[in-house]
């Protein structure tokens, strides 16, 4: 176990602007492509928060260590997101609980044929809206993830979801939301 | 219980439809395997199944609120060669037989490509010397088990593709036009609502089906004979002569009910102008057309007469003015269209054009109303309507006869923007085009 002396006066204002100095130079080696980030710049942020982008490792990875970045990203994602499905329903068929927001509603129902399986249905009440394109659901530490959506007809979209899959994991947590893009 | 196993033919090579599972979903879909992969066919096999664009729910519903999951073995691209095999894929789960899965060792294996319009005519496809090729380890496989075998397609161009190709021997090949022929031939016509007329209820010729009298005369020497073919082409120098049955032809219907008036026909000249009148040979007797109520006899119920080969009765419907009178639809189980030639052999197409509600037919129109084959006696072409009849609908019939055959002109009464010039073409060349109009309220 090593053991430090810890300074005081002016040897401790010059070790901290030392240790400073490092944390710009790791901050700045860390932005280069392949070397994951530790801030990203507010417009790669939007992009990824209004579909623009969808496949960004650097905002992945800035927004899986920072929780201030996943809380801006979340705020991004509320303002420019047509349907949010924050509340929840009593449950379906035996799965995650149905949700209702405005204009949109979500629901489940269990596979007949492969009970493991489920059918994730959005529905949208205005049939005339611009389709969304995405299911965005995030949990209680702003923790999101994107689902694409299939086309939709008459006004829904559903997709086949094994119980075990991240679909189902994040519209299974009660305290997450849903946001269709 | 008879196990079918159902391919439809690819080019990728046959995928056989494993399985067919209503659930509490909001649409149709097609999976791969058994497993959540849905193939992007799926969108149209929703079409297929929905009652008003489809097929599926109308003749094998109704069913519990939901959508179907079809699986099967293997992916089906684009196109819609796939329907005939779902079609009756549906057929098969909807009746006494079971669709033998991936597991299951079928009794018969059916292997279809086809296409299925809304009155469950089947059309043509491409790529069948492709789809055979590809399954030649199949055909081989079963042949090689001693299971009955059977490849349905399009009767015409597609026959002769496989003719072309070849194929094992202990292949059955059964070219057919419409769907409810393949049903027949597997056995399992009565899984659906409409599309299981028996086959001697089809044939309605004078020897076979001697109840049916027709009572819609009809006088053409060398005029046009139109019903309300005035309406169509509002020109009023059409001069219209009513004329009713004969009094024998009245009686001999087994159960008509007392006439409220007599069956009439309406008879005009062309007119002068923009008409080109060609002289058709004279007719030795007037062909006449009637328009009959199907209505089951006492004691038995439409789905006798529709599923279990019981005659229905069979009563004219009168016709003034080149509008039928209406009929009830409580009891009505379907209607007929029938034309008598007479003894001499003449050519006849006929033609139905909704003008309101909808009608499910789901019968096959005798190959003679496409006014190609002459044909002497009778002829009918027997309607079905729905179970439930939620609402009024309206049609308009259209009838050309003459000793020619009958060319392209006649295909464009059906509907559309050119009905009229298809009018003045026909009468131009000489037929005799009559037109009634019919409602038929629940």
């Amino acid at each position: 176990m090593n053991e430090y002396p810890i300074p005081e006066g002016r040897k401790l204002e010059r070790a901290r602007g030392v240790f400073g100095e490092i944390e710009e130079v790791t901050t700045l080696l860390r932005a280069t492509p392949g070397n994951g980030a530790t801030t990203i710049a507010p417009s790669r942020l939007f992009a990824h928060a209004t579909g623009a982008t969808t496949d960004d490792p650097d905002v992945q990875a800035v927004l899986l260590r920072s929780p201030a970045t996943r809380a801006a990203y979340r705020r991004m994602l509320e303002s420019s997101t047509r349907f949010t499905l924050p509340e929840a329903m009593a449950a379906s068929s035996g799965g995650p609980a149905a949700r209702e927001g405005e204009g949109c509603r979500i629901r489940f129902e269990r596979s007949r044929a492969e009970p493991n399986l489920f059918f994730v249905i959005v529905e949208l009440t205005d049939e005339a809206a611009e389709p969304p394109q995405a299911l965005i659901v995030c949990d209680a530490d702003d923790r999101c993830r994107q689902f694409p959506l299939p086309g939709m007809r008459d006004g829904i979209a559903q997709m086949i979801a094994d119980e075990n899959s991240d679909l189902m994991r994040f519209l299974g947590d009660p305290k997450s939301r849903a946001y269709l893009r | 219980m008879k196990r079918i196993a159902v391919f439809v033919a690819t080019t990728g090579g046959p995928a056989r439809i494993e399985r067919i599972t209503r659930e509490r979903a909001a649409q149709s879909v097609v999976c791969l395997k058994r497993t959540s992969t849905v193939l992007p066919i799926s969108g149209a096999y929703d079409d297929f199944v929905r009652p008003g664009s489809g097929v599926i729910e109308r003749e094998f519903g109704p069913f519990d609120e939901g959508a179907f999951r079809l699986d099967v073995s293997a992916p089906i691209g684009a196109g819609e060669s796939w329907q005939l095999g779902f079609f009756v894929a549906h057929a098969v789960a909807a009746s006494d037989a079971r669709l033998a899965g991936p597991d299951d060792d079928p009794d018969v294996v059916i292997w279809l490509t086809g296409r299925v319009d809304y009155d469950l005519n089947v059309g043509s496809v491409g790529h069948l010397a492709e789809k055979l090729h590809t399954s030649q380890e199949l055909f081989a496989r079963w042949t090689t088990a001693g299971v009955p075998t059977t490849v349905f397609v399009h009767a015409g161009a597609d026959r002769e593709a496989v003719a072309v190709a070849g194929l094992p021997d202990g292949i059955r090949v059964v070219p057919i036009r419409a769907a409810r022929e393949a049903l027949i031939a597997i056995g399992i016509a009565a899984a659906s609502n409409t599309a299981a007329i028996p086959p001697r209820a089809r044939d309605t010729s004078a020897s076979s089906n001697p109840r049916i009298r027709p009572r819609f005369a009809w006088i053409s020497a060398g005029a046009v004979v139109v019903i309300a073919a005035a309406v169509a082409l509002t020109d009023n120098s059409w001069r219209s002569l009513f004329v009713a049955p004969t009094a024998d032809r009245a009686a001999s219907a087994r159960s008509d009910p007392p006439a409220q008036a007599m069956p009439i026909v309406e008879t005009t000249t062309p007119a002068p102008v923009a008409v080109k009148q060609i002289e058709q040979p004279p007719m030795a007797s007037a062909p006449t057309v009637t328009i009959l109520e199907r209505r089951p006899p006492a004691g038995k119920t439409c789905a006798d007469v529709q599923f279990g080969g019981i005659e229905a009765v069979t009563s004219p419907v009168p016709v003034a003015d080149g509008e039928a009178r209406p009929s009830a639809g409580a009891g009505l189980c379907g209607l007929a269209i029938e034309v008598d030639n007479g003894p001499r052999e003449r050519f006849a197409y006929v033609a139905i054009d909704m003008v309101s509600g909808r009608m499910l037919s789901g019968t096959i129109k005798p190959s003679e109303f496409e006014g190609a084959a002459a044909f002497s006696g009778r002829r009918a072409w027997p309607l079905d309507l729905p179970r439930r009849l939620p609402e009024p609908f309206e049609y308009r019939l259209f009838v050309v006869a003459g000793a020619q055959a009958i060319g392209d002109d006649a295909h464009r009464l059906g509907g559309g923007a050119g009905r009229d010039a298809a009018l003045a073409a026909l009468s131009g060349q000489g037929f005799s085009v009559a037109t009634v109009r019919h409602r038929v309220a629940p």
